[in-house]
């Protein structure tokens, strides 16, 4: 009690872990709503867990400002996050959106919100959808291994998202109701008249005394769409989604405070499981978060912070038969604590625990994981213009073997203008509850699969029933625990910054992937199907390049553009094409020839090159903003095609394809504002395909603020 | 026509002049040449009764579909066959009872195994002691996707052919053939044609429908193609 009382009475000098946007505004007053400088002042916080200056960082990193996302009018996540370089959205089983990051799959990226990571995965994809972006400050984006400060699922990079707090005294709100009609659209039952799809946001905050607050809520709702008419159903069911938010903080003092934040987040989908059969349902999720957090500064060099965080991800289909229940919770304490003996270094220290369990149909009981971790982080400035991060961090566990996760980044200014930078760091990815503990047999194809700690027992058991003709492998190879997949990550690149006329950057990456855990077939069943487990079994690596440019045209113009270079392979396949053991036919009444490593493409879904092109225009006068975004994908391939089980020249690829959106903003009150816009411009689709993209889409937004 | 005729007249001039010279060593008799044939759609289907309570899928049923190599015609011979087919399941006329419903008796000393790395035209001798039969303990071409001649893409629903994936053969009488199947679908179509209702599982194209290439050395004991 006395400790918390002479808490509340200790100086403060710095501001929070959060990135308020108080700070950001703040800065940017000035400036109006020109365009230019808007880079210069940023913070980034995931990166280091520290407010750090995002032009200083010695890390690949992106952020994207409200700014950029009010001006492109983008509605979840997924939409902000294809506009930028070297993320790539990539649509999985049941409509999900997951982000590809320097070649890595969604399931290596880590996504959090306020520091705190976001659960609730389809089979390892984070669905970006679920997002709304109508209440976010800021999104900050880390690529490249960042397990030293994140642990679990930070393979590939970290996303966060930052909720903001209210930047000004008194009341305020805005309101944000916006239509949208693609004309592609194939009604077979209508649940909003004419609208096709209709979204709301309404945003309450206030701000006095030593108390802030704020309340969002967002509605979005749409009758799917069809492009394929032929088909039974449509491509994408009629859906809608809520989120709830709300969130208090009180300040002891300027710089110590508690806060509390809430999320609640609902989505429903309708479903056709088959013709013919009545069975009209709908699949619903239901996502809840609380974060506790308290900050305390100690002295002017000394900070703590103790965050408390619950989240539970409910998944199920009704009516409900097999298979489509699925029930995840985690909880997490952390303790951190922060030393800034000067203005550019810091020490950083934090331990913590996370709990986890899962309950879920086709599951061997409701398993828990348990993993305490400890890290620390340096970032020093040993010489003037030198800027050295060093961190490592150690993840324990109860299921899998424990982790040690270190990570060196180095950055040396040349000049105002030019800096090179640098890093090498480890990533990891656990084996996740699918992996170990999934119970499921098909019962349409009647295959099975087992996770690792399951399967011994289950194939015993099969094979006491006289099911199994055959074991492929023996059992005792499922002794060991599986391994968790980790990655060696390097960047290299540089920045050239030329103050308020462009900023350059280029940035050269290597992942190196090993113990990618894969099905394997274990046994045979009299049916003539198999078993399947898993196992640590390939490596992959993925290089690239990345280069991005942003060119200020005086006050009004600014033109962003951006490119990204992937190649993303598996070892052993690129050694069997070496040795001509891989062969293709051009057609079925042809014989098969062998392939080269010349022929092989890599891995699935991977474009060679992605690249992105933004314009936008502010009226210096203000009042009038407008902007115009493409993005290209090239050709990539979703799966083998020819029989071979790679991805060769020869096999059927998704052709490249651009995607252009505009959107014009004018304000008509001094509180609201008209938009109108139009996605996918050129009305690109590939329906059997690209089931997630629809057609050309307008659109027509309102927004009020006071 | 001029191949056929002229290895007729060589037969006979060698019939001759094996009559005429019967006192010297019998020289060798010339060898048959190799028969090179394609076998367009053979439809080999199976059943699949399932529970009416759970779904579960029993263990197929139906007649396998024989086929005679010599002839490269479908057989209904017991004992004068060489490979039989049902869905993706094929068997040989040598070995023992696998267990499978409705499998033919293996009454000759067929075996077969599956040549990786090399192309059907490249692939020259066979190795006898890589073949193997059909037994209780598995069959000489497996079963399953990657494990014998196809691939079953679990996103399509479509069994490809590995390609460079031969099958050599002995048939019932201890001759050899190799074996390249070319399409598991009606018209032998390009895979991106053939498209599956996922919701229903019916395809554009029947499937268990073979169209195959193979070579068959008619001369015994001869084990080059």
């Amino acid at each position: 009690m006395t400790d918390s009382k002479r808490f509340l009475k200790l100086p403060f000098w710095i501001a929070t872990l959060m990135v308020f946007p108080t700070y950001l505004i703040g800065q940017k007053q000035e400036l109006k709503d020109s365009l230019d400088m808007e880079a210069l002042d940023e913070i980034i916080v995931v990166a280091t867990r520290t407010k750090r200056a995002f032009s200083s960082l010695p890390l690949p990193a992106l952020i994207v400002s409200k700014k950029e996302i009010d001006r492109t009018n983008s509605l979840r996540l997924s939409d902000i996050l294809d506009e930028q370089t070297g993320l790539v959205m990539v649509p999985d089983f049941g409509g999900v959106m997951g982000v590809q990051m320097q070649g890595l799959d969604s399931q290596y990226v880590s996504i959090l919100i306020d520091g705190s990571p976001l659960i609730g995965r389809s089979a390892g994809t984070f669905d970006l959808n679920r997002i709304s972006v109508g209440n976010i400050a800021q999104v900050e984006i880390v690529k490249g291994a960042s397990s030293s400060l994140y642990g679990n699922e930070a393979l590939a990079g970290v996303i966060n998202i930052i909720t903001g707090f209210p930047e000004k005294d008194g009341l305020g709100g805005f309101l944000n109701v916006r239509a949208g009609n693609p004309p592609t659209y194939h009604p077979y039952r209508s649940n909003f008249g004419y609208l096709h799809t209709f979204d709301v946001n309404l945003g309450i905050q206030y701000k006095g005394g030593k108390h802030d607050l704020i309340g969002y809520l967002n509605n979005l709702s749409s009758e799917g769409y069809d492009l394929n008419p032929n088909q039974f159903g449509n491509t994408v069911e009629p859906y809608g989604s809520t989120t709830a938010e709300a969130k208090w903080r009180y300040r002891f003092t300027d710089d110590s405070f508690l806060s509390l934040a809430g999320r609640y987040f609902n989505q429903w989908q309708s479903l056709l499981p088959a013709p013919g059969l009545d069975l009209y349902g709908s699949s619903i999720t239901d996502e809840f978060n609380l974060n506790a957090k308290l900050q305390l500064t100690f002295s002017s060099k000394w900070k703590g912070f103790f965050d408390g965080y619950i989240s539970r991800y409910l998944f199920e289909e009704l009516p409900r038969s097999e298979g489509n229940y699925f029930d995840q919770n985690i909880t997490r304490l952390e303790f951190r604590s922060n030393y800034e003996p000067n203005g550019d270094s810091s020490l950083v220290f934090g331990t913590g625990t996370t709990f986890e369990n899962i309950e879920r149909d086709d599951f061997l009981g409701s398993p828990s994981f348990r993993s305490p971790f400890v890290f620390g982080q340096l970032d020093a400035q040993p010489l003037k213009d030198f800027n050295l991060i060093l961190g490592i961090r150690a993840d324990w566990h109860n299921e899998y073997p424990s982790q040690i996760s270190p990570k060196l980044a180095l950055r040396y200014d040349f000049s105002k203008k030019f800096a090179i930078r640098g890093s090498v760091g480890s990533g990891y990815k656990a084996p996740d509850f699918r992996q170990l503990y999934f119970n499921f047999s098909n019962s349409t194809v009647g295959y099975s699969v087992f996770g690792q700690q399951v399967v011994a027992q289950r194939v015993q058991e099969l094979e006491e029933e006289g099911r199994i003709v055959r074991k492929n492998v023996p059992l005792s190879e499922f002794d060991d625990p599986l391994n968790a997949e980790s990655s060696v990550n390097i960047n290299l690149g540089f920045a050239f910054n030329s103050g308020n006329l462009y900023q350059f950057n280029v940035n050269v990456f290597r992942n190196d992937v090993k113990n990618l855990i894969e099905t394997i077939a274990v046994a045979r069943l009299t049916n003539g199907q198999q078993v399947f487990s898993y196992s640590n079994l390939e490596s992959v690596f993925t290089q690239g390049l990345e280069v991005s440019l942003k060119y200020y045209l005086g006050q009004e113009w600014q033109f962003n553009a951006g490119y990204q270079l992937l190649y993303a392979r598996d070892l052993r396949v690129k050694d069997e094409f070496d040795q001509g053991q891989v062969f293709a036919r051009l057609s079925p009444s042809q014989s098969a020839f062998s392939l080269t490593s010349k022929d092989y493409f890599g891995l699935y879904n991977r474009s060679r090159h992605t690249a992105n092109i933004k314009l936008f225009y502010v009226h210096s006068g203000g009042g009038f903003d407008a902007n115009i975004r493409g993005v290209y994908r090239s050709q990539y391939g979703l799966f083998d095609t020819n029989g071979n089980k790679y991805l060769d020249v020869y096999d059927d690829f998704v052709e490249g394809f651009v995607t252009w959106d505009i959107s014009l903003s004018k304000d008509i009150l001094r509180f609201a504002k008209v938009n109108v816009g139009v996605d996918n411009l050129l009305n690109y689709t590939n329906p059997s395909q690209i089931s997630s993209l629809p057609g050309r889409f307008y659109y027509l937004t309102l927004k009020l603020s006071i | 026509m001029t191949k056929f005729n002229f290895l007729f007249i060589f037969l006979i001039g060698s019939l001759f002049i094996y009559t005429n010279c019967s006192s010297d060593a019998p020289a060798d008799p010339p060898l048959l040449e190799t028969v090179t044939k394609k076998i367009i759609d053979l439809h080999a289907p199976q059943t699949v009764d399932r529970n009416r309570q759970t779904g579960a899928p029993g263990d197929p049923k139906g007649e396998f579909v024989k086929i005679n190599l010599a002839t490269g015609q479908k057989t209904d011979s017991a004992t004068e066959w060489d490979i039989a087919f049902r869905a993706t399941t094929i068997l040989f006329n040598g070995g023992s009872v696998t267990g499978l419903n409705d499998e033919p008796a293996r009454t000759g000393q067929g075996g077969a195994y599956i040549e990786t790395g090399v192309t059907f035209s490249a692939l020259s001798r066979v190795i006898e002691t890589n073949f193997k039969q059909d037994s209780s303990n598995g069959l000489a071409v497996p079963t399953g996707s990657n494990n014998g001649w196809y691939n079953y893409n679990r996103e399509t629903h479509l069994i490809t052919p590995i390609p460079g994936r031969t099958l050599v053969v002995r048939t019932h009488d201890g001759k050899y053939a190799k074996v390249e199947i070319l399409s598991y679908y009606k018209g032998a179509p390009d895979p991106k044609d053939v498209k599956v209702d996922p919701r229903t599982f019916q395809y554009s194209h029947q499937a268990d429908t073979y169209t195959f290439n193979y070579v068959y050395q008619p001369n015994e004991g001869e084990t080059t193609f």
